[in-house]
């Protein structure tokens, strides 16, 4: 790793975390005070039409009933669109930005013609978001405890089960910033970088909600990354997803080496 | 020694050669013009000089070691201006620095001021607000802060003032008596002949012409006009001199090769007066550019 390669890397990430983490704490916070008002008058009715119920479903792994615990209906706030698009949005801006950013606004010149192997380029930027992920996963967590201290649900949060999925929620976070290192190294131009991994998630998501109508699309779930995250079974079950976790952070590390592979060998050519 | 060697070098893109074999010997010390017309090649033999680029074919060595493989550790020891310098547009000119400067692991503050001095830029304003001028100057500052050994200069002159290409050109004389190496690409034939102790002339991917000026010089044309005392009374010219026009004791011609052959010739012959101007560089090169063949044909 390079000291100084990796504080440039905090800066520009740094200028967006000011403004994701404050975003997502008020989220979440705004998430329990939501549930707490109306879940049980408005949002377990809305859970009764069957496309919003399969958009839930597809989000949590498993079905939201009206009769759902507090712990269990919070872990929407794990899952929400808005949470994936702020993760994302961080993930994708940063990791761009300085492995196929530099190449295409030209900056690249300079930074590689550093004494600096590019291994150690790779592994600084690397350090920075994959540390990142740690204070973005405490925002979900600080936005839940201060909902529920500002606005207790009907009953007790479960913060234990919550750090379960916590981890498992990075795990996602890191196979997802893995892939687009590697797609970033591959493509060094952010548009199209950012377009591919972006048409990848959403076709993840495409196939966990077709899975809930039609059994055919079950048969590929696999090979999408949400197919590993379900909050509900984890919240509502008292074991770890071992095995989601592994595929995850075993994809994420051979997709990271591919990645790492292709920055070392590829052409730097004038932007 | 040669700091810079390359043997066979070679480099496609999507089944395109670029590059059809550079020879480059860069002798340690010398101020090593590298002259060509735009798309030549210049910019990717030096790319692959850094290790940007991987050969396709062919060796390139600088300071002994490969330039692709020994990347990082030869570069501790090299400075490179881009063709088209790009900066991160948030920083100031100073925090552009120091961020190079730290990320290679140097203390060059008092070698940054004198260079900021020297070409008149202002480090504390943010690069984005930049003229495309005062981004040359910062490039050529960071190229060469940590005094570099080898000094490698693509275009460095493009949208500099007369008066900072002279400060440049000052300042690589400099870097040239320390005994370091400068390889300075350039498409203007004149900044080249009036900085360079070396020249590698490259015209489509291959390295036409590679010697030292003052060896060229010999080959280059003068002109030469010759006004003779009596108009047949000359005998046969010189081997050497091409007479273009020989008409009423005036002679116009042409002359390759060493000035003392012809002033001998002169010293013999009944001349009322003569004029030799210096060696056309211009020419030679024109020739070199043109000539399908590859040597300049003079």
């Amino acid at each position: 790793m390079n000291q100084s390669i990796a504080m440039k890397t905090i800066r520009d990430a740094a200028v967006m975390l000011y403004f994701i983490v404050p975003g997502i704490v008020l989220f979440e916070w705004l998430c329990i005070t939501a549930m707490g008002s109306y879940f049980e008058e408005s949002v377990s009715l809305l859970l009764k039409t069957p496309v919003i119920n399969g958009m839930v479903s597809m989000l949590l792994g498993g079905e939201l009933t009206g009769e759902a615990t507090a712990s269990a209906v919070m872990s929407m706030g794990f899952a929400h669109p808005l949470i994936w698009t702020l993760t994302w949005m961080f993930l994708l801006a940063t990791i761009t930005k300085t492995v196929g950013g530099e190449m295409e606004c030209g900056t690249a010149d300079l930074l590689l013609t550093l004494p600096v192997s590019r291994t150690r380029i790779y592994t600084s930027v690397s350090v920075v978001w994959v540390l990142a992920g740690w204070i973005l996963m405490a925002s979900i967590m600080v936005g839940v405890w201060t909902g529920e201290m500002l606005s207790p649900l009907w009953e007790p949060l479960d913060f234990g089960r919550f750090a379960v999925l916590l981890i498992n929620l990075y795990c996602v976070y890191f196979a997802v910033g893995c892939g687009t290192m590697m797609v970033s190294s591959f493509i060094p131009r952010r548009g199209p970088a950012i377009g591919l991994v972006l048409a990848v998630l959403l076709f993840s998501f495409l196939l966990n909600f077709l899975g809930q109508f039609w059994e055919p699309a079950t048969t590929f779930g696999f090979v999408g990354v949400l197919y590993y995250y379900q909050p509900l079974p984890v919240i509502c079950g008292d074991g770890w997803p071992v095995l989601d976790m592994m595929v995850l952070m075993f994809a994420g590390v051979i997709l990271w080496a591919i990645g790492l592979w292709q920055y070392v060998q590829r052409d730097v050519p004038a932007a | 020694m040669n700091v810079v060697e390359t043997s066979a070098l070679r480099k496609s893109y999507s089944g395109t050669e670029i590059l059809h074999g550079i020879e480059l010997c860069v002798p340690c010390g010398s101020l090593y013009g590298f002259l060509g017309p735009n798309g030549a090649g210049k910019s990717t033999t030096i790319r692959i000089l850094l290790g940007l680029l991987r050969p396709s074919d062919g060796e390139a060595r600088v300071f002994g070691q490969d330039a692709w493989t020994d990347g990082p550790s030869l570069r501790a020891r090299v400075g490179y201006l881009p063709g088209d310098v790009r900066f991160y547009g948030g920083l100031t000119g100073k925090a552009t620095l120091d961020f190079l400067a730290h990320a290679r692991g140097v203390d060059v503050r008092a070698e940054i001021v004198r260079l900021a001095d020297r070409f008149g830029l202002d480090l504390s304003k943010r690069v984005r607000s930049y003229s495309r001028g005062m981004k040359q100057k910062l490039g050529l500052i960071q190229a060469m802060m940590h005094k570099p050994d080898l000094l490698i200069l693509d275009e460095p002159t493009v949208s500099l003032d007369p008066l900072n290409s002279e400060a440049l050109y000052a300042e690589l004389r400099e870097h040239s008596q320390a005994g370091r190496t400068i390889l300075f690409s350039s498409h203007i034939l004149s900044e080249v002949e009036a900085l360079c102790d070396w020249v590698a002339i490259l015209r489509d991917g291959l390295i036409i012409e590679q010697d030292r000026i003052d060896a060229l010089r010999t080959r280059a044309v003068r002109r030469v006009e010759i006004k003779l005392k009596h108009a047949e009374a000359c005998g046969a010219f010189p081997q050497g001199l091409r007479v273009i026009r020989h008409r009423d004791g005036r002679v116009i011609g042409g002359w390759t090769g060493p000035i003392t052959n012809l002033l001998h010739w002169l010293n013999n012959a009944p001349v009322e007066d003569v004029i030799i101007t210096p060696p056309d560089l211009e020419d030679l090169f024109l020739a070199y550019y043109s000539n399908s063949e590859g040597r300049g044909g003079l």
